[in-house]
This record gives C-alpha cells, sequence and structure tokens, in this order.
C-alpha cells in the first residue's frame, strides 16, 4: 500500500489534480480503503466530486465511497441525493451555491456526492470545528482548476494526480507536472521572517535588511505598473499577499535581478515556468510562508477521450524528472 | 407601527456601535435583536429593565451557569423558515428534523439550567415530548437521522443491504429503505404539528435569554447603569459618556469629561464656546434616550428618562448633490418635521445641532426663535445646541464652561439670556491659526460691537497691524 503510511503522520491531506480525469476520485477511494477503521476520518471537497458520469464527456466516473464512521461535509442538495445512510452532526454556517453544508456521519456505508466548503476560510473553519467529533485525519478533495484546495494554510500534506487528460503529448505532461511539483515544493522562509510577514495584510510590501516591513503603493501585482527600483533593490524580500503574476516577477527581475519573493503558500503563484526560469537565472528566489508536504503523484494513464499512455514508461519518466514515488493506483 | 432598532443603527450617535457590541450567544439573536421595537410604554419598559436587573444579578453571582447557558443556546441557528413549514403541517426533511431536535435540546437543557438557577422570570416551554419524538434513544445527543429503531422494517432492509451480493441486489433494497424513512418521517412530522407554538415560543425566549445575558454582560462591561422611567416628563443623567469616546480617549491617555444634563418637555439649549463638546452632547442624548428604550445599560452614573415616541436628530451637514439639496434646504425640512410632529401631538426627542447655521446670523437667529415660539406648548422636548443669544423665558439654557487656564472644561452651568460666549478666536489662536488674520479678526470684533465684544487674546498678542 504506497504512501498510506506517510499520511498517516499527517493531520490532514489534500488531493490535488492538474486537471479534470486525472484520477483524484481514485485516488481519494484508494486512500479512504485503506485507512485503519480506527482511525477517524472526515472528507470534503471544495468543488463538486464524486458525480458518476462525466458531465463533459459523458463517461462514466468512480463515485465517492466512504465506510461507516466516517465524516463527511456536502451541501444540502447533494446530502439529499445521498446513496448511503448517516446521521447529520451539524449544519455549517456557511453557504454554497447548492445550499447550506452539513457535517454528517456514516451509518450504513455508501456512496455521496461531495460539494463542501468553497472558499479556503471557510474549508479552515470546518477544519478547525472537527476536533469535537474526534477527527484524525480530514482529506480534502480538489476540483478542476481549483489548485487552491491544496493551499498549505488548511492541508499539512498532499497528494498530486496527473495523467493523459493534462495533455496526449508525453513530454508536455511531464513538464507540466515538474513544474507544479516545483511550485509545490519551494522553500519555506525562515522562522524570523514569518514572523514579520504572516500578520501583513492586503496588498505588496518589502522588508528591509533590519526586517521592517513597508507597505508599496501598488496593491496587487497585477497593478504594480510603478515600481521604484530604488525600493525593490533596498528591499530583503518582497512579501505578495495575493496572487504573484509573470508580469510582477519580470519587473522585480528588471529591478533588481537578486531578490527573494515571498507568497503565501504556492497557489497563489500564476507564474510561467519561462518567467520563473528567468527569475532563478537573474539570482531572485521565490519562497513560501507555509508549506505542503507533497507526499507522491499519482497518474491516469488514459484519457476520457480513449487515448492512453504506457503506464510504466509514464511513471518512470516522471518518476525520475521529479523525485518523487509516481503510482499508478490501477496497479496497485 | 413602533419603529425598530435597526432603522436607528445609522444614527450618528453611536447606537451601532453598542448594539456591535451586544455580544450574544448565536448570531441569530443578534440579528432578532435588530428586529426589537422600540418600547414606549412604561410597563413594558419596566417589565424589561426588571428582568435585564435579574440577569445582570445571575451574571454576577453565578458566572459558571450564566456560561453553561450561553454554550448551550451557541448552537441555536435561525429556524423561522423551518418553524413555518411545521406549522403549516408540512413534512420536514432530515435537515429540519435536525434543526427541530436541535432546537428542542436547547429549549429543554436552558429551561433545566434556569430552574436549578432559580430564573423564573425566564419562561421556556416545555417540549420534552418534542425532544422524545426526535430522540427514541434518549442518548440527548444534537444529531439526527430515521433511526432503526423507529421501524423494525426499515432495521431489516438496512442489513440485507449490508449483506446485498450484488449492485442490482442493493439498489432494489435502498430504493425501499429510502420509502421507509419517508413513511417515518410523515409518522414524526404528525407528531411534531401540535408543538409547532411551543417550539416557536421557545425560540423566541431563547433568543430573548441570550440577548438579555448580553446586555448584562455589556452593562457589567461598559459600566452603564439601570434607568429609572421619569414619572414626571423630565429626564435628567449625571455622569453622563459616550461610551465609544471614552474607549478611544482612554487609548490616547486622556480621561473622559463626564457631563451632568437635566431637561423637560419644553427647549432646552446648549451654548458655549467652539470644541466644547455642544455636537457630543447631543450625540449622548441621543444614543441614551434610543438605549432606554430598547432595553440596554445607560452610560452614565444615574439615569431617569422620560418615554418618548420617537428620536429625531438633526446634526451635521446634510446636504446631497446628487438630490440637489443644500444644507439649508435639508435643515429647515427636518425642522419642519419636527413642527409636523408637534401639531400632531407626538411626544418626541428632537436633538438639533446648531439650526440655521448656514445662513446669515440675523435671520438665523430669528428663525430660532421662531422655532421656539412655534414649539412653545407642544410636548416636544427640543435640546439644541446654537451660538446664537437666544432670548426666550421659556427655554431652559445650559453653556459649556470652554476655555480655562487648565484647557478646556465641558461641564454644563445653568446660563442667563445673552451668556453667548465669545471665545471663537481666543480658541482660533489656541490653535496656532495665523496670527495677522486673528488680530484683523479681533480689530474688526472691536470696532463694530465694542470691547465686549471680544475676550482678553488667549496668548500675549501685539497690537493690531496697521
Amino acid at each position: 500500500m504506497p504512501f498510506i503510511k506517510e499520511i498517516l503522520k499527517h493531520k490532514s491531506l489534500s488531493i490535488v489534480g492538474m486537471h479534470k480525469n486525472t484520477g483524484k476520485t481514485e485516488c481519494l477511494n484508494y486512500i479512504l480503503g485503506r485507512l485503519p477503521r480506527t482511525l477517524k476520518t472526515a472528507v470534503t471537497s471544495i468543488g463538486v466530486d464524486g458525480e458518476s458520469v462525466d458531465q463533459v464527456f459523458g463517461t462514466s466516473k468512480p463515485e465517492i465511497f466512504l465506510n461507516e464512521g466516517m465524516f463527511f461535509c456536502t451541501s444540502e442538495k447533494h446530502y439529499a441525493a445521498r446513496r448511503l445512510v448517516s446521521e447529520i452532526c451539524e449544519i455549517n454556517p456557511f453557504r454554497t451555491s447548492l445550499g447550506r453544508t452539513v457535517t454528517a456521519k456514516v451509518i450504513y456505508s455508501g456512496t455521496v456526492l461531495l460539494s463542501g466548503p468553497s472558499s479556503t476560510a471557510e474549508l479552515d473553519q470546518w477544519m478547525s470545528g472537527l476536533g469535537k467529533f474526534g477527527i484524525g485525519l480530514t482529506i480534502v478533495d480538489g476540483a478542476l482548476s481549483r489548485m487552491s484546495s491544496a493551499s498549505p494554510a488548511v492541508s499539512e500534506s498532499m497528494i498530486l494526480t496527473t495523467g493523459a487528460a493534462l495533455s496526449s503529448n508525453l513530454q508536455t505532461l511531464i513538464s507540466k507536472t515538474e513544474f507544479a511539483v516545483e511550485l509545490i515544493r519551494l522553500k519555506e522562509c525562515s522562522q524570523d521572517e514569518k514572523t514579520v510577514l504572516k500578520n501583513l495584510e492586503s496588498g505588496i510590501w518589502t522588508v528591509d535588511y533590519e526586517n521592517v516591513p513597508h507597505k508599496l503603493e501598488a496593491k496587487s501585482s497585477f497593478v504594480a505598473n510603478d515600481l521604484s527600483a530604488d525600493e525593490i533593490k533596498k528591499a530583503k524580500t518582497v512579501y505578495v499577499t495575493g496572487a504573484l503574476t509573470d508580469s510582477f516577477l519580470k519587473k522585480i527581475r528588471l529591478c533588481s535581478g537578486k531578490t527573494k519573493i515571498v507568497v503565501r503558500d504556492f497557489t497563489r503563484c500564476f507564474i510561467t515556468p519561462y518567467e520563473y526560469r528567468a527569475f532563478i537565472l537573474a539570482g531572485g528566489k521565490i519562497e513560501v510562508l507555509r508549506r505542503t508536504d507533497l507526499l507522491a503523484i499519482c497518474v491516469n494513464p488514459v484519457s476520457p477521450s480513449g487515448f492512453s499512455f504506457n503506464s510504466d514508461m509514464l511513471s518512470s519518466e516522471l518518476g525520475s524528472r521529479v523525485g518523487l514515488p509516481v503510482y499508478d493506483l490501477r496497479k496497485c | 407601527m413602533a419603529a425598530l432598532l435597526k432603522n436607528y443603527l445609522d444614527f450618528p450617535c453611536g447606537a451601532r456601535y453598542m448594539f456591535d457590541r451586544v455580544e450574544t450567544a448565536s448570531s441569530v439573536s443578534h440579528r432578532f435583536l435588530a428586529e426589537m421595537p422600540m418600547m414606549t410604554s412604561r410597563e413594558e419598559i419596566s417589565r424589561y429593565y426588571g428582568k435585564l436587573k435579574k440577569m445582570h444579578s445571575f451574571l454576577l453571582e453565578d458566572k459558571g451557569s450564566a456560561e453553561s447557558i450561553r454554550m448551550k443556546i451557541h448552537r441555536l441557528s435561525d429556524v423561522k423558515g423551518t418553524l413555518r413549514r411545521l406549522h403549516s403541517c408540512e413534512v420536514l426533511d432530515d435537515i429540519e428534523l435536525y434543526e427541530i431536535k436541535l432546537l428542542s435540546l436547547i429549549i429543554s437543557d436552558v429551561s433545566r439550567i434556569c430552574g436549578s438557577c432559580g430564573l423564573d422570570f425566564i419562561s421556556l416551554p416545555d417540549v420534552e415530548d418534542a425532544v422524545e419524538i426526535l430522540d427514541p434513544e434518549g442518548h440527548r445527543v444534537p444529531s439526527f437521522y430515521i433511526c432503526n429503531s423507529y421501524s423494525p422494517k426499515l432495521k431489516s432492509l438496512r442489513e440485507r443491504m449490508e449483506q446485498a451480493s450484488s449492485e442490482t441486489e442493493y439498489n432494489e433494497l435502498f430504493s425501499k429503505a429510502v420509502t421507509e424513512e419517508n413513511i417515518v418521517r410523515n409518522m414524526l412530522c404528525g407528531k411534531l404539528w401540535p408543538f409547532a407554538d411551543r417550539l416557536s415560543e421557545g425560540f423566541a425566549a431563547i433568543m430573548e435569554t441570550d440577548i438579555l445575558l448580553a446586555k448584562a454582560m455589556q452593562i457589567e462591561e461598559m459600566g452603564l447603569c439601570f434607568p429609572e422611567v421619569s414619572d414626571n416628563g423630565e429626564t435628567a443623567y449625571e455622569g453622563m459618556f459616550h461610551p465609544l469616546v471614552r474607549e478611544n480617549m482612554k487609548a490616547e491617555g486622556i480621561r473622559f469629561q463626564e457631563i451632568d444634563i437635566r431637561f423637560g418637555r419644553e427647549c432646552t439649549s446648549v451654548i458655549g464656546a467652539n470644541m466644547g463638546g455642544k455636537t457630543m452632547i447631543l450625540r449622548m442624548l441621543a444614543l441614551s434616550q434610543l438605549l432606554f428604550q430598547f432595553g440596554f445599560g445607560i452610560p452614565a452614573r444615574s439615569a431617569v428618562a422620560d418615554i418618548k415616541e420617537d428620536v429625531v436628530f438633526v446634526v451635521g451637514d446634510n446636504q446631497d448633490e446628487y438630490k440637489g439639496i443644500s444644507s439649508f434646504s435639508a435643515e429647515i425640512s427636518a425642522l419642519d418635521t419636527i413642527i409636523r410632529l408637534s401639531d400632531a401631538g407626538k411626544c418626541v426627542l428632537a436633538l438639533v445641532d446648531e439650526p440655521a447655521r448656514t445662513t446669515n446670523p440675523i435671520e438665523g437667529e430669528a428663525l430660532v426663535e421662531g422655532l421656539l415660539l412655534r414649539l412653545e406648548k407642544s410636548c416636544i422636548s427640543l435640546v439644541m445646541t446654537t451660538h446664537y443669544n437666544i432670548e426666550s423665558g421659556k427655554c431652559r439654557k445650559y453653556k459649556v464652561k470652554g476655555l480655562t487656564d487648565k484647557g478646556m472644561d465641558y461641564s454644563l452651568t445653568e446660563a442667563a439670556d445673552g451668556a453667548v460666549p465669545h471665545e471663537a478666536l481666543n480658541i482660533a489662536e489656541s490653535l496656532n491659526a495665523d496670527r495677522l488674520w486673528l488680530e484683523y479678526a479681533g480689530e474688526i470684533v472691536r470696532r463694530r460691537h465694542g470691547a465686549a465684544g471680544i475676550r482678553q487674546p488667549f496668548r500675549n498678542a501685539g497690537p493690531a497691524a496697521n
């Protein structure tokens, strides 16, 4: 059973797909089916997960199967449509477009569609409130293009799923996955820096060599047109509280090549490999305030259109490039 | 229909600050508080403060039990919609049944604590039978599902589901179980319908308990007092303060100077130097009156308040460039409203900050004196600040003591006609305004009004420039 022991070392796990149909639900079911029965587990999704039929391709998909004793969080609409017997433990104080969300405990196992908290803050709130149920492990399922589900602010560890649905070109698939892994593994900033940065509110900040933060006029990296080269050169660190974009990275590189940028977590990086590498080559660094522990990569070599890679070749090539265990769970 | 608290929250007197700081255990109680109607009868206000006093004593004597009540109420959510459906004899789904079970448990638990603490003023209905309907196994845990003990048939179907050998068999059994669950839900709701009134009554009583406890906590935290209801039309505050301003000043290490004031169903004017806190007095009076009629503690050492039908607060510049309303027209319209209320025989508190200040002083003064004559026979309590010398025998006058050697003295003293202080130039000087400008102004005052028109300069100013 790959990576189960690693998962048990953490209190929370997120499963993030590089693309739709890369095997997130399969991975979730694999993990849920192998966790010790004595471990109280709670599951949710920040999108909608567990549909039996793909809404785009019309192909059948695995449903989320929960065992007796597991807790889950889903919307009112999907709670009413569940195919298991469960006990409502709490109605959560936040709503989704599908109604309020409910935390429930499975009495008789079965399948359910998960559509839980819709923002990182709500997810964090839900996870914090699970203590009263004695939950030992919380698993968060991501959704299409919702990389924020893996925010280290809410989960300690992560499993990334990728596969033929991302690209039918093996090298493109590997390059895209490799870059995502590189961002996930960005170094965490020092404890001293964390102390200075963690309470800074929105906007862009510079921190000088005496660890004093200064707020820049630009409210976000999207509108940072008038950056002062002097201010950037004098800064030990530039802290971006929101999204880090290509254009901002380029501006910083042109102001001063050797700047260190800190972002809250890797999900804030909306940058291309080209601009990232140019920044690093110029002597720049990007670090994160909180880092998630990437445990493994799972691959789905088959795309919904029918195209498939050789599973062994995909796993071994990707594994050698990223230096992480890569699994095709159908073969495990 | 009485005005609701939410209608007054944006009065520029600090009402929202006080409302926000009523820390109810449940957010639904806080929303309920915003919908509270203004109390306008002596009996209602006396009864409410009687309960609040008892709750305050309970809080001081038994903080542990008070906290236990708050812990129980903490889980209360807004179940108005579900109760409405129960009243209409509709069949509730599992989430709604969970809400009803949780509400019943909260009512039952709070009732038990109140009973053991002797809180006889909290009247909660008996909903034990409703609890039993939704908690057949007697666990008293706030969770719900259609459990097997409701139906042996359901139990059997679920057990067979667990043993199903194929998906088809499982699906067939699952469908039968869902049908049986619906039968149980119908049966449960049929038993719960008669409890709809009691549950609604309990829901309101729990929110009221939550609000009373939170208001009692606020009284303790802010050092507020319990008011007495006036029986002669007079309102009197001793040691009145503004909680928000006092808190802000305290943070800066400055002491807030408390105010004593008394007024009746007549006109009262407050005169005094600029920066003497006249507008702040109006804000405090508006705030205290609203707090009184919505059952809060009053920010004063002692308070006797007269019951009003409404509070009208005319303060600041109400010009609206989008509606094409100038400051003057907005003010005249507001004052006209006060006259109409007076003509309708309404007993209101009208607080007006420097009426007619935006026009020329000759007509301005006439407009203010005319207003006093117009309201002379009404039962309106008009408190206004002004820089005009109002000559009206029927107007009680207070004067802010003003600038002294030790700085500004904000306390009030009763004043005679013609006592409007001429301290604007001195105060401007204390603010380090341009010296030559003030000398020109001083010279003009001396030329037009003689030596009586101006006090001695605050600092040793030289002779006027020629």
